[in-house]
C-alpha cells in the first residue's frame, strides 16, 4: 500500500501543474513566504539564507520565522524574524535601525549583512577560518578566559555586606515590583548572602547577582535571579525560575 | 591590601544607589514586565508558571520580542512555546497552541494535548520528586511529532550503503527535487544540477517513517547542500533546509 502511494506521488510529480506546487506543512509554506520576505528586504540571497538555522513557529492564524545566526556568529550577523499575519507579512532584523555603517562590507563593522555574508560565501570552506576569525568577536566561554581577560567573582565578605545587604532589599523590592507581588507574597521573599555575589567584568563594570527565593506554600519555590549595576543600582535583568525536578 | 580598599571603597559608593526606595528597570527588564503581564491577562500565567519557560529579549529595530521557551520538563509539546511581540504601546500576546481550542486546556485535563495554566500549575503542586514522571503518560501519548524528527527510537536505512536500490529512492528523490525548487524557485536548469547524496529512510518503532533526502549543487563560488524531509506515507514535505557556509 505504502509502495503504491509512494508510486502515486512520483506519478502526480511527473504532471507539468502539480510538480510545481508540492505539498508542503504548513510551517514549510510559512517558511517560504518568509524566506522570499528577507530576501527582498534585505537583499539576502539563498546561499546566504543557508548560513542560518531558521525555526517556524505557527500560533493560531500567525506564523512566526526566526533566523538565527550558524556559521557566522550572530552577534555580527544579527537575528532575522519575519511575522506572517492574516494582514501581512513583516521582516525585521535586529540590526534595523542601527547606525553603524555595514554597507560598504567593511568586515571590520560589527555589523554584517549581504555585503559582509557575500564575502565570505565567496572565500573557499578551507580559507574561512584563517580569513574570518580574526572579525569574530571574542567569547569568554569558560571561567579561565573569564578570569584571564580581567574578569572576577565575588562573594559577601566583611567589607562588601553592607552594600551587598542592600542589594539583596534591592533586588527583593524589584521582585515584587517587576512581577507586581501581593504584599503578602512579598513578605515570603528570602535572601542569603551564600547567594549573593558581586561579578567584576573584563571592561571595569560590576554587576551584584543576587537569588531571591519566594516560598508561598501553595507552590513548589520560584526563584528570581536578579541582575543589579553595582555603581547605579539599576536593575538590568530578573530571570524567574521554578519546577525543578528531583 | 589594594584590592581590599578597592571592594571597600566600590561598596561604599553603591550604597546610595542601591539604598533608594523605588528600584529603577533597564529597559529590557520593563518590557520582560509589558510581556509577562500580556501572558497572565491572555493566559492566566503566574509568575510561578512563567519560571518554567527560559525567557529570551530580541530587539529589531523598534519591535521587541520576547519569546518563553519551553525547558525539558514539562515536555515542550505539552507545554508549547510563548511570544509576546512589543513595538511602542502595541503589545501582543501569542501561544504556538493558539489552534487548540481553549475548552480543551481550560478545564485542567492532563490529557489535552495543550497544557495551559491549570496543567502547569498541576504539575507544579506536584512537588519536585514526581515532577520528574508526571507529564511522561501525556506526551507519550500524543500523535507522533513529524516535526520533531530525527529523535529517539528512528533507525535509518540508507541508499548510499546499498541497503535501498534505485527503484526504492526514485519517488522521495523526485519529490525532494521538486521540494527544493519550489520552496526556493530554483530554474529547470539549476535543478537538474543538483546531484543526489543520499536518501535515507528513517523509521520508528511504531512504524511511522520519513524519508531524509539529501543533494548537493556545486556553485560558484561554494557549494549548497540541501536536506530534505518527506512524510513517507503521505508523502507531505516536512522540512527543507539550506547549508552552506561550512569550514575547512
Amino acid at each position: 500500500m505504502k509502495k503504491l502511494l509512494m508510486l502515486l506521488c512520483a506519478l502526480l510529480l511527473t504532471l507539468p501543474a502539480l510538480a510545481e506546487s508540492p505539498a508542503m506543512a504548513p510551517e514549510l509554506a510559512a517558511l517560504k513566504t518568509a524566506n522570499e520576505a528577507i530576501m527582498d528586504r534585505y537583499g539576502l540571497t539563498l546561499p546566504a539564507l543557508g548560513l542560518f538555522d531558521a525555526h517556524v513557529d505557527l500560533c493560531g492564524e500567525t506564523a512566526i520565522v526566526t533566523y538565527r545566526g550558524g556559521a557566522v556568529p550572530e552577534s555580527l550577523t544579527g537575528a532575522y524574524i519575519v511575522i506572517i499575519a492574516p494582514h501581512g507579512v513583516q521582516p525585521m532584523w535586529t540590526h534595523d535601525g542601527s547606525l553603524v555603517p555595514w554597507q560598504s562590507g567593511d568586515l571590520a563593522s560589527p555589523v554584517w549583512g549581504m555585503p559582509q555574508l557575500q564575502t565570505y560565501l565567496n572565500a573557499s570552506a578551507s580559507e574561512r577560518y584563517a580569513l574570518f576569525t580574526p572579525y569574530f568577536p571574542q567569547t569568554l566561554d569558560t571561567l579561565d578566559e573569564f578570569e584571564a581577560a580581567g574578569g572576577s567573582y565575588h562573594d559577601v565578605t566583611s567589607a562588601n555586606r553592607g552594600a551587598a545587604d542592600s542589594a539583596r532589599a534591592l533586588a527583593e523590592r524589584a521582585v515584587t515590583a517587576l512581577y507586581s507581588l501581593t504584599e503578602e507574597q512579598s513578605a515570603q521573599l528570602s535572601t542569603y548572602a551564600g547567594d549573593t555575589r558581586m561579578v567584576q567584568y573584563p571592561d571595569g563594570h560590576r554587576e551584584w547577582e543576587v537569588t531571591v527565593h519566594l516560598e508561598d506554600g501553595s507552590t513548589a519555590e520560584t526563584l528570581f535571579w536578579v541582575v543589579i549595576h553595582a555603581e547605579t543600582g539599576l536593575v538590568e535583568n530578573i530571570v524567574i525560575s521554578s519546577g525543578g525536578v528531583g | 591590601m589594594r584590592r581590599f580598599l578597592l571592594i571597600l571603597l566600590i561598596a561604599l559608593l553603591a550604597l546610595p544607589a542601591l539604598a533608594e526606595d523605588a528600584p529603577a528597570f533597564s529597559q529590557d527588564a520593563l518590557l520582560l514586565q509589558s510581556a509577562n503581564r500580556a501572558l497572565e491577562a491572555r493566559y492566566g500565567l503566574t509568575p510561578a508558571l512563567l519560571g518554567l519557560f527560559d525567557v529570551e529579549i530580541t530587539h529589531y529595530g523598534d519591535v521587541c520580542a520576547v519569546r518563553y521557551l519551553p525547558r525539558s520538563r514539562p515536555h515542550p509539546r505539552l507545554t508549547g512555546e510563548y511570544l509576546v511581540l512589543i513595538a511602542g504601546e502595541q503589545v501582543q500576546a501569542m501561544w504556538t497552541h493558539d489552534s487548540v481550542d481553549p475548552a480543551v486546556w481550560q478545564g485542567g485535563a492532563l490529557t489535552s494535548p495543550a497544557w495551559g495554566a491549570p496543567q502547569l500549575l498541576a504539575y507544579l503542586t506536584a512537588g519536585s520528586f514526581d515532577r520528574e514522571y508526571f507529564d511522561e503518560p501525556y506526551y507519550t501519548a500524543l500523535p507522533p511529532d513529524r516535526a520533531a524528527f530525527p529523535e529517539d527510537g528512528f533507525r535509518g536505512i540508507e541508499y548510499r550503503t546499498g541497503d535501498l536500490t534505485e527503484q526504492e529512492i526514485a519517488a522521495p528523490a523526485a519529490i525532494g527535487r521538486a521540494a527544493v525548487q519550489a520552496m526556493y524557485g530554483l530554474p529547470d536548469a539549476a535543478a537538474a544540477e543538483m546531484h543526489l547524496v543520499n536518501v535515507v529512510k528513517y523509521i520508528r518503532d511504531d512504524g511511522y517513517a520519513v524519508w531524509g533526502v539529501h543533494f548537493y549543487h556545486s556553485t560558484e563560488p561554494d557549494e549548497i547542500n540541501y536536506v530534505v524531509r518527506i512524510d513517507a506515507e503521505s508523502c507531505e514535505i516536512l522540512t527543507v533546509t539550506v547549508i552552506t557556509g561550512g569550514i575547512g
